[in-house]
C-alpha cells in the first residue's frame, strides 16, 4: 500500500467502520505494538515480542511483530527503521502513521495490516511471556472467543504491585473496567464490531469500550488464568492521566451501553467463561 | 508528508507473493532492497525511468514493487526477456486488479527498446539480476544500457555476484556504490549501483542517515540499566511528593 493510501485509510478508519477493510487471514499471530514516543522503552517490548515470535515458530504457530508508530516526534522513528533492518526476517514489522491520531485508529490501522487473524495487542512499555502467550492462542483457537485476556503482573520500580485482571467476565464490566487492552483478539470479529472507538469521550479507555462492544453484540470473552505478561506502571503514563478521565468515560460507557439500568439483569454469552486448553471450561 | 519503511515499500510484494508462488523465483527480493529501490525513486533529484530488468529473476517481485510505488516513478517499463514468456507475466495483470492497484499496466510483452522508452528528461534505472551469468557477460549486457543515457544507472541485485561485477566496472571508470558498505544495518542488502555520475550513492547515503540514531544496539542493554536507574529514583520522587 502506498503512503498516500496508508494517509486516506487512516482517514477514513478515523471516522467509519472496520468491517470492510479486514479480509480473511490465515492462522497465526500477529503482536501489534502501538507506539508514541516510547523510544526508550520500546526496545523492551519488542525484544519480548521477537522472543514470543519464536516460541510461536516452535509451535508451528506463524507469527510477526507490528510496531505502528503514531507519529512521534522522538528518537522511535529511526530506532524502528533500524529494528526492521536487523530484524524484519525474523518478523519485524514497522508502520509509522503520517499523523497523530491517537491509540485507537493507530489499533485500528494495525488490525487492518496484520498478516495474521489473530492479534496479540502489547503496549510499548509492557512486555509479553513468550512462554505463555501459545497458551493464550490455544485458547482462542478452542474456544472461537473474539478475545482472550489473562491476569497481568504489573510493576512499579521493579516490583510487583498487584496481580490484575484476575477474574471472568461479569455485570460489573459495565460500571468499572478490570482487563487490560494487553489481550488476544479474534481481529477478523474485532473488526465485524468496528474495532476500537476513535472518541475523546472514551480516551484512553478505548480498550473498555471494546470489551463493552464485544460484550453487548454476544461475543465470547474468555478468561484464561495464566500471566500473559508484564504491565510497567511508568511515571506520566497515559492511564495514570486517564484516571482524571474516568468520569467522562464511565458517563459515556454508561449512556452508550447502560442507560436503561438492563445490563445488570440481563444475561451475556459471555459470563464468567474460563477456559484453560488442559482443562476446559471450569 | 509520505513515510515510508521497510514493512510499507515491500508490503506490495508480499501480497502478491502470497498469492500464487508454484514456482520459486531465481532470486527472491528482500524488503530492504524494496525499501532502498522504492526511497531511491523517492527521493532522486528528478522522477527516473525505471526499466526492470530483473522482473523474471524475482518472479514478477521487482514489477510489483515497482507498480505498488507507480507515484515515485515517472514511467516504469518491464519488458519481455525471456522465450518462452514466463507464467507471471500471464498472471500479473490478475493479480494486480486483485491486489486493488487501478494503474496503467506497462507493456509486458514487449522487448527492450531504448530507443523509443528513454527520456532525454528522464535518468533511467537499469534494475538488473544477472544470476548465474558470467562477469564478461554481465557487463556486455549492462554497458550499452550506461551508455544510452549520461544518467542511466544500473542497479544490480545479486548476493553473490556483486564484488566480482562491481570491480570490473570500477576498473571501467564507473562509480560503484556498493549497498552493503554504505551503512552497517544494509549488510543483507543485495543492491549494487553502478553509475555514470554520483546522484545515486548520493541519494543512497541520505537513505542511510534514515537509519543513523543515538541508541547503538551494543550498547543498548547499558542503556537500558541506566534509564532503568533513573526512572526509579524519578518514582520514588513522585511517589514521596505524593
Amino acid at each position: 500500500m502506498r503512503q498516500e493510501d496508508i494517509g486516506r485509510t487512516v482517514d477514513r478508519m478515523a471516522q467509519a467502520s472496520l468491517t470492510e477493510e479486514v479480509r480473511g487471514a490465515p492462522l497465526g499471530v500477529t503482536i501489534i505494538i502501538p507506539n508514541w514516543n516510547h523510544e526508550y522503552v520500546l526496545p523492551r517490548s519488542v525484544i519480548t515480542a521477537l522472543r514470543t515470535v519464536k516460541v510461536f515458530a516452535e509451535h508451528d504457530v506463524p507469527a510477526e511483530v507490528l510496531v505502528v508508530d503514531d507519529s512521534s516526534r522522538d528518537g522511535s522513528i529511526t530506532l524502528l527503521r533500524q529494528l526492521e533492518a536487523l530484524y524484519y526476517e525474523d518478523g519485524f514489522r514497522a508502520i509509522i502513521l503520517p499523523k497523530n491520531q491517537g491509540p485507537a485508529v493507530a489499533r485500528n490501522y494495525a488490525i487492518t495490516q496484520a498478516t495474521y487473524r489473530y492479534t496479540l495487542m502489547l503496549d510499548a512499555d509492557n512486555e509479553v511471556f513468550p512462554e505463555t502467550a501459545h497458551i493464550f492462542y490455544r485458547t482462542i483457537r478452542e474456544t472461537e472467543a473474539a478475545m482472550v485476556y489473562g491476569p497481568l503482573c504489573f510493576l512499579r520500580n521493579g516490583e510487583v504491585q498487584e496481580i490484575y485482571g484476575y477474574q471472568s467476565i461479569d455485570n460489573r464490566l459495565f460500571i468499572r473496567n478490570y482487563i487490560d487492552a494487553f489481550t488476544l483478539l479474534d481481529r477478523q470479529q474485532v473488526a465485524d464490531v468496528h474495532g476500537y472507538l476513535n472518541n475523546i469521550n472514551v480516551y484512553a479507555r478505548e480498550d473498555w469500550e471494546l470489551i463493552l462492544r464485544l460484550t453487548v453484540t454476544g461475543r465470547r470473552i474468555v478468561f484464561l488464568p495464566v500471566i500473559l505478561g508484564l504491565y510497567h506502571m511508568l511515571p506520566d503514563s497515559m492511564i495514570l492521566g486517564a484516571d482524571a478521565e474516568d468520569n467522562v468515560s464511565n458517563n459515556y460507557a454508561n449512556r452508550v451501553y447502560n442507560q436503561l439500568g438492563f445490563r445488570g439483569d440481563q444475561p451475556i454469552n459471555t459470563q464468567y467463561l474460563r477456559y484453560h486448553p488442559d482443562i476446559g471450561y471450569f | 508528508m509520505p513515510i515510508t519503511t521497510l514493512f510499507t515499500a515491500h508490503h506490495p510484494v508480499e501480497k502478491y507473493l502470497r498469492l500464487d508462488h508454484a514456482t520459486p523465483p531465481d532470486l527472491a527480493l528482500r524488503a530492504l532492497d524494496s525499501f532502498l529501490l522504492r526511497q531511491l525513486a523517492r527521493f532522486f533529484p528528478v522522477p527516473i525511468t525505471l526499466f526492470d530488468l530483473a522482473a523474471d529473476a524475482t518472479g514478477g517481485a521487482s514489477a510489483m514493487l515497482a507498480v505498488g510505488h507507480y507515484d515515485v516513478f515517472h514511467r516504469i517499463h518491464i519488458p519481455a526477456q525471456r522465450e518462452p514468456t514466463p507464467a507471471w507475466r500471464t498472471t500479473f495483470p490478475d493479480a494486480l486488479a486483485l491486489l486493488g492497484y487501478n494503474v496503467a499496466l506497462p507493456d509486458l510483452d514487449t522487448p527492450l527498446d531504448l530507443e523509443n522508452d528513454l527520456s532525454p528528461l528522464s535518468p533511467p534505472m537499469f534494475l538488473f539480476a544477472p544470476g548465474d551469468t558470467s562477469t564478461a557477460d554481465v557487463v556486455a549486457a549492462v554497458e550499452p544500457l550506461l551508455v544510452a543515457h549520461p544518467r542511466a544507472f544500473v542497479g544490480l541485485l545479486s548476493g553473490t555476484r556483486r564484488l566480482a561485477v562491481a570491480a570490473s566496472f570500477t576498473d571501467a571508470g564507473y562509480i560503484v556504490t556498493d549497498t552493503r558498505e554504505t551503512h552497517a544495518l544494509f549488510k543483507q542488502s543485495d543492491l549494487t549501483l553502478i553509475a555514470n555520475e554520483t546522484t545515486p550513492g548520493d541519494v543512497l547515503r541520505r537513505i542511510s542517515y534514515l537509519f543513523d540514531g543515538n541508541l547503538n544496539h551494543v550498547s543498548l542493554p547499558e542503556s537500558i540499566n541506566v534509564l532503568r536507574e533513573k526512572l526509579d529514583e524519578k518514582t520514588a520522587r513522585e511517589e514521596e511528593s505524593q
